[in-house]
C-alpha cells in the first residue's frame, strides 16, 4: 500500500469516485484551478473540468442548497466547506432540507450528498475558524456524521460516503491533513463504517476520541505505558448514528473510561458516550468516567492559550492516571 | 409525620406559639407558612417541610413549647390517606421565614440529624463484593473520598494464595461436593433403634467356618446385617424407591432390585461401592460380594456398577466406633443406616433388668419420599429380622 498524507488520501478518494461515477461533481470555494485552500482538491479541475469541479462564491447557503437540488435531479454532489465553522451559514439547508427530504417524501427521493467540512483547532486560526462542529451536527436526525482520524480512514470513509444514497457529513481535521499513513488506493472494498474502532488494545483504562484527539490519545497511551498502565484507545469514528456498544464492551474489560473531545464541555458527544456506557456497563465501572474537553468558552487566538485549552497527551494521561 | 419545633436560634430553648396560620384539614404547599412562633430573638414563621395536609394541631396558640416538641401532625400529600405515617426520623422544617425584624441575630437552624454515612463504592466494587460475599462495610476504600474500588474488594477475597491454603485431593473434594449437595438438597431425618445382636453373633460363630471353607471369605458382622437389611428392603418397596426430578417435576423411581451401598474407609476418605441384587442371596454370596466391593474401594477402582443407583447405604464404624452416629445420605439414594459400636447395655426385661449386647441403628431417610411411620416400620422389621433370624448358610 502506498504511504500518503491525509490530504492526498482525500484527493485519491475523490479522483477515484469521480472517475467511477459520471453523476458525481464537486463544489466549493477555491477548489477549481487553485486546488482548494487546503489542497484537498488538487488536480481535480485538471482531470474533470470546470463543469464537475465548480468554484463557488463565498455563499454556503447557496451552494449547499444547490447540492440538495442536484441530488433530487439525479446527481451525486460533493460539497467542500473550507472551514467547518461555516456549516453554520448553511445550517438550515442541511438540517431542514438535506437531512429531511428522504424521510419527508416517505423514501421516494434520494439525497446522495456528501459534505466535507474541514475543522479543528491547534493551527492559530482563531475562534471562528478552529471549531470541530461535531456537537452541532451530531444532533441532526437524518444525517450521517463521520470523522476520519487517519489517512486510510479519510480515503475509505470518503469513498463509502460518496457511494451512499443518504446525506453524509464528513468532518475532517486540518491538523491531520499532513499526517501520513498507508492507504489502500484503487480498492473497491469499501463499506460504510458502523461504529468505533479499537486502535490499541489495553486492560486498565479505555480512552475514546475523534479526529485530532485520536493521535493525542495514542500518545497519552504511550506515556501511560511507560508507567505500566495499559490503555485501550478507541476512535469513535461515527458520530451519527452513534454506536457506543464497543466502548461499553471495552469498559467491561478495563473498568475505567476517559473520553477526549475537542469541543467545549457542554453539549458535546462525550456526554452521550458516557451516559450510554453507564447505561450499558454500570456494574463494570470502577471509577466515575472522566471527560477531557475544551473549557466552555471560544477557542482563544493566543498560541499559548490555544495550546493550553486543547487536550494534550499530558492532560489525557493525567486524567487517566487519576482514575487508577 | 410529626411536625417538631426546630431550633431557630443558637440560644433558643423554648418558643411561644403566637398563632396558627393554617387550620386542621388545610392543604399546605412546601414552603408555605404553617405557624408563627416567638423565640427569645424574634417572631417568625415556620414553613411546611413538604406538600402536606395539616391533620392535627397539638400545641395551642399561646402555649410555650420546648425545643423538639411536637407542634402538629402532618400527612404528606401523595401518601395514602389511611396509611399511618410513622417516620423513623421526625421531620424538622428546615426553611424559616422571619416574620419580624432583628434578622442579624437569627442563625440558621441546626441540621436535623447527621446524614447516615453511606459506604462509597464503585459499581464494579459493589458487584464483586456481592459475588464474593465481601462485606463492603468492613473495607476502607483506596479511591478518592475513600471510595472502595475493585482492587480493595479483590484484596479482601480469600484466594488460593492465602497462607496455609492447599487444594483438596480429587477424592476429598468429591466427598465435599457430595455431602454438601446432600445437606443442601435432601431433607433428612433420623430414626434410632437399639437392636440386640446376641442371635446374630451366635449365628456368625456357627456359620463362619463353613462359609470360609466354601468361599474363602471370613463372615463378618456386616455381612449378617447386610442380609437382614436386604430382606427388609425386599419387604419394603417404599424404601427401595428413589426421589428424582424431571423437568422440574418431582417424582420417584421405583426399583425391583435390592441394591445396597457399603461405606468403605479408604486412605484419605471414603468410597461407597454398591452390592447389587442382594434380594434372597445367601450369606456366602453376600460375604463374597462384600469382600469384592471392599477390594474395589481399597484399590481405588470402583466399577461402573458402583456409580449407578442404590436405595440405601450402610456405614459401620466397627468396634472402635461411637455408640451411635448419624450418616449423610449419598445423593441419589433414599437412606443410610449407621451402625454404632457393639456393646452391652442394661435394659428392662420381664419386670427386672437385664444385659443386652447390641448396637444402635440410626436410619437416616429422605423425607421427600419417606415419612416417619414408613421409616419406623422399616426399622422395626429390620430389628426383628436381626434379633430373630432366621440365619442360615444357604
Amino acid at each position: 500500500m502506498p504511504e500518503m498524507t491525509y490530504r492526498e488520501a482525500i484527493v485519491a478518494a475523490l479522483t477515484e469516485e469521480m472517475q467511477r461515477d459520471p453523476r458525481t461533481l464537486i463544489m466549493g470555494e477555491d477548489i477549481g484551478e487553485s486546488g482548494g485552500p487546503f489542497k484537498t482538491c488538487q488536480g481535480l479541475y485538471e482531470a474533470f473540468g470546470a463543469a464537475r469541479v465548480r468554484d463557488t462564491p463565498i455563499a454556503e447557503t447557496g451552494f449547499v442548497g444547490a447540492a440538495l437540488g442536484l441530488s433530487l435531479t439525479g446527481y451525486r454532489p460533493i460539497v467542500e466547506i473550507m472551514f467547518a465553522d461555516f456549516l453554520g451559514v448553511a445550517f438550515d439547508q442541511i438540517v431542514n432540507g438535506i437531512a429531511k427530504h428522504r424521510f419527508m417524501s416517505g423514501g421516494r427521493v434520494r439525497t446522495p450528498i456528501v459534505i466535507r467540512a474541514i475543522g479543528g483547532g491547534g493551527l492559530r486560526f482563531g475562534a471562528q475558524h478552529s471549531q470541530t462542529t461535531e456537537s452541532w451536527m451530531m444532533s441532526v436526525p437524518g444525517l450521517k456524521v463521520i470523522c476520519p482520524s487517519q489517512p486510510e480512514q479519510a480515503y475509505l470513509m470518503l469513498k463509502a460516503a460518496i457511494r451512499d444514497d443518504n446525506p453524509v457529513l464528513i468532518l475532517e481535521h486540518k491538523a491531520l491533513l499532513s499526517t501520513k499513513g498507508e492507504v489502500p488506493t484503487g480498492t473497491d472494498a469499501v463499506s460504510f463504517p458502523t461504529g468505533p474502532r479499537i486502535l490499541r488494545e489495553g486492560s486498565d483504562v479505555t480512552i475514546v476520541g475523534t479526529l485530532a484527539m485520536v493521535p493525542r490519545a495514542l500518545a497519552a497511551a504511550d506515556l501511560l505505558s511507560a508507567e505500566g498502565i495499559s490503555a485501550e484507545v478507541i476512535d469513535l469514528q461515527v458520530l451519527r448514528p452513534l454506536n457506543v456498544t464497543p466502548i461499553a464492551d471495552s469498559v467491561r474489560k478495563t473498568n475505567n473510561l476517559v473520553v477526549v473531545e475537542e469541543q467545549a464541555r457542554t453539549g458535546g458527544w462525550s456526554g452521550n458516550v458516557v451516559a450510554d456506557v453507564i447505561e450499558q456497563a454500570f456494574d463494570y465501572l470502577d471509577s466515575p468516567p472522566v471527560r477531557v474537553t475544551l473549557p466552555d468558552y471560544p477557542v482563544p487566538y493566543s498560541p499559548a492559550l490555544e495550546d493550553m485549552v486543547l487536550p494534550s497527551p499530558d492532560s489525557i494521561a493525567v486524567a487517566a492516571r487519576a482514575l487508577l | 409525620m410529626d411536625f417538631l419545633l426546630p431550633k431557630l436560634s443558637a440560644t433558643m430553648e423554648t418558643a411561644t406559639i403566637t398563632q396558627w396560620l393554617r387550620q386542621p384539614g388545610d392543604k399546605v404547599r412546601m414552603g408555605e407558612a404553617l405557624v408563627e412562633v416567638e423565640t427569645d430573638k424574634a417572631t417568625m414563621e415556620i414553613e411546611a417541610p413538604a406538600d402536606v395536609i395539616l391533620t392535627e394541631i397539638l400545641a395551642a396558640a399561646g402555649s410555650e413549647q420546648p425545643l423538639g416538641a411536637v407542634l402538629a401532625r402532618l400527612d404528606p400529600l401523595g401518601a395514602t390517606a389511611t396509611a399511618p405515617v410513622t417516620p423513623a426520623v421526625a421531620i424538622v422544617p428546615a426553611a424559616i421565614t422571619p416574620a419580624t425584624i432583628t434578622p442579624a441575630t437569627i442563625t440558621p437552624p441546626a441540621p436535623a440529624a447527621a446524614k447516615p454515612t453511606r459506604t462509597l463504592a464503585s459499581p464494579l466494587a459493589r458487584r464483586l463484593a456481592l459475588q464474593h460475599g465481601v462485606d463492603l462495610g468492613k473495607l476502607t476504600g483506596s479511591g478518592p473520598h475513600q471510595r472502595i474500588r475493585k482492587r480493595d474488594v479483590l484484596g479482601a477475597i480469600p484466594t488460593t494464595s492465602a497462607p496455609g491454603f492447599k487444594p483438596l485431593s480429587a477424592l476429598r473434594s468429591g466427598i465435599a461436593a457430595s455431602v454438601s449437595l446432600s445437606r443442601q438438597t435432601i431433607p433428612a431425618f433420623t430414626l434410632d433403634r437399639w437392636v440386640d445382636t446376641t442371635a446374630l453373633s451366635q449365628a456368625r460363630s456357627l456359620l463362619a467356618p463353613g462359609i470360609l471353607q466354601q468361599t474363602g471369605v471370613s463372615l463378618t458382622f456386616t455381612d449378617l446385617m447386610l442380609q437382614a437389611l436386604a430382606d427388609s428392603l425386599t419387604n419394603s418397596p417404599n424404601m427401595r424407591a428413589r426421589y428424582a426430578e424431571q423437568n422440574g417435576v418431582a417424582g420417584q423411581i421405583d426399583s425391583d432390585t435390592v441394591d445396597i451401598g457399603l461405606v468403605v474407609a479408604v486412605s484419605g476418605g471414603v468410597m461407597i461401592p454398591i452390592l447389587r441384587n442382594l434380594g434372597g442371596t445367601s450369606l456366602g454370596q453376600i460375604a463374597s460380594a462384600r469382600q469384592a466391593a471392599m477390594q474395589r474401594a481399597r484399590n481405588g477402582r470402583l466399577n461402573q456398577s458402583d456409580t449407578g443407583p442404590a436405595s440405601l447405604s450402610v456405614s459401620n464404624t466397627g468396634r472402635h466406633g461411637p455408640d451411635r452416629f448419624e450418616a449423610i445420605i449419598s445423593p441419589g439414594q433414599t437412606g443410610i443406616l449407621a451402625i454404632g459400636r457393639e456393646h452391652d447395655r442394661v435394659i428392662p426385661r420381664a419386670g427386672g433388668i437385664a444385659l443386652s449386647r447390641g448396637v444402635t441403628l440410626a436410619l437416616s431417610v429422605d423425607h421427600r419420599l419417606i415419612d416417619g411411620l414408613i421409616g419406623a416400620q422399616f426399622l422395626a422389621h429390620l430389628v426383628q429380622r436381626v434379633e430373630q433370624g432366621p440365619w442360615s448358610a444357604d
